[in-house]
């Protein structure tokens, strides 16, 4: 598990939450969207899901299931 | 019935849908399944608000007029918290079919990571707030 407190990593891949709620106050500056990304043996993005709100994260079935599709 | 009587029950009403709603909300939240609708919780907070001035109107008991008052201030906060949540990314947000951009960091054992080591080999990297 990586730290990213300045979302550096999340700004390379352009993850940054530039939605009205971007941070809590005394808390983070700023906050990357919840987002599950495959990829294959070179690198290539063969899934992604993204929340449609920062307290939510991927469902680990539809994560599993996922998986299961694109790995099997 | 008297006004008084029934303001108090509104605002213990009141004060009664904000709790549940606001314990549904952080049970949801400790188990990371807030639903993709939040319209229920919305609705609660907007009645429980409005019962709440409702009994504040009808000049309740004290006790009724300090239930709808920590109702609403309760309710107006959490209403603004499931309210404000959606968000979005900019355009340039990695998208499927695109290569990995390399990178780096440090682990929670301050070791450094190398995005080369993911290569070979399956990945699933998940990007998530690391704290609430």
């Amino acid at each position: 598990m990586l730290s990213d407190r300045e979302l550096a990593i999340t700004d390379l891949f352009g993850l940054r939450n530039i939605g009205l709620h971007s941070g809590m106050p005394g808390g983070a500056k700023a906050l990357p969207v919840p987002t599950s990304i495959l990829t294959d043996d070179a690198g290539k993005v063969l899934w992604m899901d993204q929340s449609e709100h920062y307290q939510q994260r991927s469902d680990p079935n539809y994560v599993k299931a996922a998986l299961a599709e694109h790995l099997d | 019935m008297d006004d008084t009587i029934v303001g108090t029950m509104l605002g213990l009403s009141a004060l009664l849908v904000t709790t549940t709603a606001v314990g549904l909300w952080i049970r949801a939240i400790r188990t990371v399944a807030i639903g993709s609708s939040r319209i229920w919780y919305i609705a609660a907070f907007v009645l429980a608000t409005g019962m709440s001035v409702t009994a504040l109107i009808l000049n309740t008991h004290w006790v009724g007029n300090v239930a709808g008052g920590l109702s609403i201030f309760v309710a107006l906060f959490f209403f603004l918290t499931a309210a404000i949540g959606p968000q979005k990314v900019d355009t340039s947000a990695i998208q499927i079919g695109s290569t990995l951009p390399a990178f780096s960091g440090n682990d929670e054992h301050g070791k450094c990571f190398d995005s080369s080591e993911l290569l070979g080999k399956p990945a699933l990297i998940k990007f998530f707030r690391g704290h609430w």
